[in-house]
Formats: structure tokens, C-alpha cells, sequence
């Protein structure tokens, strides 16, 4: 998997520092009472609501649709010390699971295909 | 009344010409056209119903209120300190202020509010210390002496020396975030009413920024009553190259990450400096969870307009320490709440204007916003809404 070159799929807008690799789990529609995800990775919301609080706990990268550095969101993902990328239609390019790469610093969404 | 272009203003030189006044517009206008195009899409209650619709309910008895508040207490020889010191913190007013959007049908009202804003101005110039809109990126509500003072009284750690750093930073950020969380059920977008973040202060240790969080059992809700303490204040410690800025509301401008960096620590819940072992924290961080928990169950069960009325209900809390010397209750008026209960919906006309500007330049919205967050104007609503037309070629 390590010799896949990642695309990258979507440029939006930085809101935490930082990088991680790992896969996508998309929040919106899994209702509000989601079970705790200890396995989460890359986080996607259209934005993040309190009802969020426990999943983002666990997350390793945040991706929201919506917001600005200084959204409830990007403040959340800035004191866990996880990457957060504000990219407009996230929800609809991306799918569970799958492999990406999210820079915080440059606000870019890499996939591994 | 007075014309100024297409607007009418109320007819009163000193308040016309008011700089404070023309700044927190300003300010407000660019804080605003900052955030994403559609505001009120990224926050909580969205998507169950847009925030802007509470201001048509509540700005007016509001305004009302803090007259006749300010009135008695001046008539009882309250100082502009003693007031102040009643609000306590800043942000929280900056956030009361958005009800300013609302229009004003005559010039009575507008010269009321506009009496009332400008009261409100010179309280956060106070509280912070002359420089009300943190345009230095800095929201200092302490001076150097306070500083000091307050760093004597605890015991900061290095957490660096503990066994753990890493589990402790996570844990902090665990509980910071939690607490962020946990207030965003209490009083939705409006989170200035339980918390205050400043800073950045100078310290000989580093960059110290202060997180208050407070007003955390409001009686409104039942499930603030299981929360064991009422206030917290976390002392926070950073490198001095740091990138910590602050913007007129209290919020953290940085895209650099706070948890992994911090230095020294010191957590004070209810004036009580708690251990900065891995269990005191994880007590802590389990009983904020297990109040977000009852927050998620209570707030989930609830429909449409009963969160509309806990959403005015935050409002009318930030007054009660007012409404307790005037021996009255906190309550927002009956009225207001067979409003809400009639299923009213008032036309959300602020909500359109930032819907049908989105695709204006930058500089043309903050003239448009600016004419929004103005109290001393009278009908804006018509002209900001013709105004808004035009630019949009109709």
C-alpha cells in the first residue's frame, strides 16, 4: 500500500496544524447517537455539533464542510493537536473507509487509490 | 431623525457621533464577513432552526431590561466598576450585543438601544482594560499586577516532569474540549455565557492563556444540576513563539496546535486547585462526560421551539445577577414564551441578507453588515434589504 502515490482529491482550508494517513469515517447520517468509535481516524462532519464531542475525542483528523479557523470545530481539533481541513462537498467526495491523507497545514486531502 | 445617504438616524449628536460605537460596527461587520459565507450553518442548533430567528423574539424586552437595569442601579449609586464587575467578563456582552441586529420600528426605540449598546461598550472597554475589541489579538482582562498576583496563588506544573506527559496534555485537552462541548448544549452558538479565554500574558515562564469556564449549572437546564462544580479556571502555559491571537468574541485566532504544546498547568474547579495526576484528571474528564451524556439524552427528546425557548432562556441568564438586585425574576416574559409556543415565525430578513451577499466582494458586505449591527439607525431592515437588492442587480 506504502507505494501508492496519493492523489490529491480536494483543496480547502487549513484550521489545525498537522498531518495523519488513515482511513474515513463519515459521521453525517449515522444519526446522533453513534457509538462510541475508539477505532476512528479521519473524522468528516458537515460540522461539528456537541453531539460530535465523543467521536472527536478519539479522532486522529478532522475534515468539516463547513466553518473558518475560528469555528467551534477548528478550535476543538486545535486543542486535541489533530490537523482539521474545511473542504466545501467533502461528504459527497469522500466514502468510509477509505485510505486518505489530510495536511492541516496546507488545508489538502490526498486519497491513496 | 437624521439622514445619512439612503439611512435614518436618530436625531442625538453625542451618540451620532459616537467612536465606539462606529468601531464595534466596524469590528463586528468583519468578524462576521470572515466567517463562512453561510453563517449559522456551522454552529449549533443548526440545522433544527437558525439562531438569528431568537433575536425577533427577544432583542426588544432585552434592550428594555438592561435600560431600566442601568437606570436603577446609576439611581442607587452603582459605579460603571460596579457594573462591570456584575458582567464579569466581556465576551459574554459582545455576544448579547448580536440582538442589536434586530430593527427598530421608531425612533424611541433606536435612541433606547442605542443608549444601552453604548453602556455596554463602555463596560467591555473596561473590562478590557481600554482596548475593547482585542485588535492587538490580545483580550487582556487582567493587568500585570492581577498576573501576578493570580500566578502566586497556584502551583504550576511542568508537565513535562510528570510521568505521563503525553497522557496528561491529552487529558487536559480532553477535558478543555469536553467543557467546549458541554457549553455549546448550554447556550448553543453563544458560548461566551460559560467561558472566557484570555490572554496572552506575559509571564516569566512563557505565554500564559487563561480558559475560564463558568455559569456551568444555569437552572434552565436539568441536566447542568449532575455537574459536581459550578466554575473552572485553567491556567495554561506556552512557548513564547506561540502564535496565540484572540478576536472580539473571545476566540482563539491560531491554526497552530494548543494541546501538545503546553508547558506548565494549573486547574482550579469551584477555587480548589486539583492534583495533576492521571486519576484526579480522568475524575474530572468522566463527570463531564457523563454530564454531556444527560445533556445528549434531555436535549434529544426535546422539539423545535422548546430549544428556541432554552435558546432565549440563555439570553435573559447573562442578567439574572441584575435581576437579583432588582428582587425580580430572570425569566424572559410570559409573552415570549406563548410566542415561541404559537409556533411564531418571524420573517428571518438578517438570515436573508447574509444568504443574498454571499457572492459580494468582502468590503461590500462589511458596508452591509456594519449597517446591521448599527442601533442608532431606524427601518434599516427596508433599506438594508433594498440596499442588498440592488447590489444584487434586481
Amino acid at each position: 500500500m506504502d507505494n501508492v502515490r496519493p492523489k490529491l482529491l480536494i483543496k480547502g482550508i487549513g484550521a489545525s496544524r498537522g498531518k495523519y494517513r488513515g482511513k474515513v469515517y463519515i459521521v453525517a447520517n449515522k444519526g446522533r447517537n453513534s457509538p462510541l468509535a475508539e477505532e476512528v481516524e479521519v473524522v468528516v462532519v458537515p460540522f461539528l455539533s456537541p453531539f460530535d464531542i465523543f467521536i472527536v475525542l478519539h479522532a486522529k483528523a478532522l475534515i468539516m464542510e463547513h466553518g473558518g479557523v475560528t469555528s467551534h470545530g477548528a478550535v476543538i481539533a486545535r486543542e486535541l493537536g489533530i490537523p482539521c481541513v474545511i473542504a466545501e462537498n467533502a461528504i459527497n467526495l469522500l466514502k468510509d473507509g477509505m485510505d486518505v491523507f489530510v495536511d492541516g497545514d496546507e488545508g489538502c486531502i490526498y486519497v491513496y487509490q | 431623525m437624521e439622514m445619512r445617504g439612503a439611512y435614518m438616524y436618530i436625531n442625538n449628536n453625542f451618540l451620532n457621533n459616537n467612536n465606539l460605537l462606529d468601531k464595534f460596527c466596524e469590528i463586528m461587520a468583519i468578524t462576521l464577513a470572515t466567517r463562512s459565507k453561510e453563517p449559522a450553518t456551522d454552529i449549533w442548533p443548526h440545522p433544527v432552526f437558525n439562531p438569528f430567528i431568537i433575536i425577533y423574539f427577544g432583542s426588544k424586552e432585552l434592550a428594555y431590561r438592561l435600560n431600566r437595569i442601568f437606570n436603577f442601579l446609576e439611581a442607587n449609586n452603582f459605579s460603571i466598576n460596579d457594573i462591570s464587575s456584575l458582567f464579569g467578563y466581556p465576551s459574554k456582552i459582545i455576544h448579547l450585543m448580536y440582538n442589536f441586529m434586530d430593527d427598530s420600528s421608531n425612533e424611541n426605540e433606536a435612541v433606547l438601544k442605542t443608549r444601552v449598546a453604548y453602556k455596554l461598550l463602555e463596560i467591555i472597554n473596561l473590562l478590557r482594560n481600554g482596548n475593547p475589541f482585542c485588535e492587538d489579538g490580545r483580550n487582556l482582562i487582567w493587568n500585570e499586577e492581577r498576573v501576578a498576583q493570580e500566578i502566586s496563588n497556584v502551583n504550576l506544573i511542568n508537565v513535562s516532569d510528570s510521568t505521563n506527559p503525553f497522557l496528561i496534555r491529552r487529558l487536559i485537552s480532553s477535558i478543555i474540549v469536553g467543557l467546549l462541548g458541554y457549553i455549546e448544549f448550554l447556550y448553543f452558538c453563544r458560548p461566551s455565557y460559560g467561558k472566557e479565554f484570555h490572554g496572552p500574558y506575559d509571564t516569566p515562564l512563557g505565554k500564559l492563556m487563561v480558559r475560564e469556564f463558568f455559569n456551568l449549572k444555569p437552572s434552565f437546564w436539568h441536566f447542568s444540576s449532575t455537574l459536581s462544580f459550578e466554575k473552572i479556571r485553567l491556567f495554561t502555559v506556552y512557548p513564547n513563539d506561540m502564535d496565540l491571537k484572540f478576536d472580539v468574541l473571545g476566540r482563539i485566532r491560531t491554526t497552530d496546535v494548543l494541546g501538545s504544546k503546553l508547558i506548565y498547568t494549573s486547574i482550579i474547579v469551584d477555587e480548589k486547585e486539583i492534583s495533576l495526576e492521571v486519576d484526579a484528571l480522568q475524575r474530572l474528564l468522566s463527570s463531564i462526560e457523563e454530564s454531556i451524556q444527560r445533556a445528549i439524552q434531555e436535549v434529544s427528546q426535546m422539539d423545535k421551539y422548546s430549544l428556541m425557548s432554552k435558546f432565549l432562556e440563555g439570553d435573559f441568564w447573562v442578567l439574572k445577577p441584575f435581576m437579583d438586585i432588582l428582587g425580580e425574576d430572570w425569566k424572559p416574559s410570559e409573552e415570549l414564551y406563548l410566542r415561541i409556543k404559537r409556533k411564531e415565525e418571524p420573517y428571518n430578513w438578517i438570515s436573508d441578507v447574509m444568504k443574498n451577499t454571499r457572492e459580494l466582494p468582502f468590503s461590500m458586505r462589511v458596508q452591509i453588515f456594519k449597517k446591521l449591527f448599527d442601533p442608532r439607525i431606524i427601518n434599516k431592515k427596508n433599506e438594508i434589504m433594498r440596499m442588498v437588492m440592488r447590489l444584487n442587480g434586481f
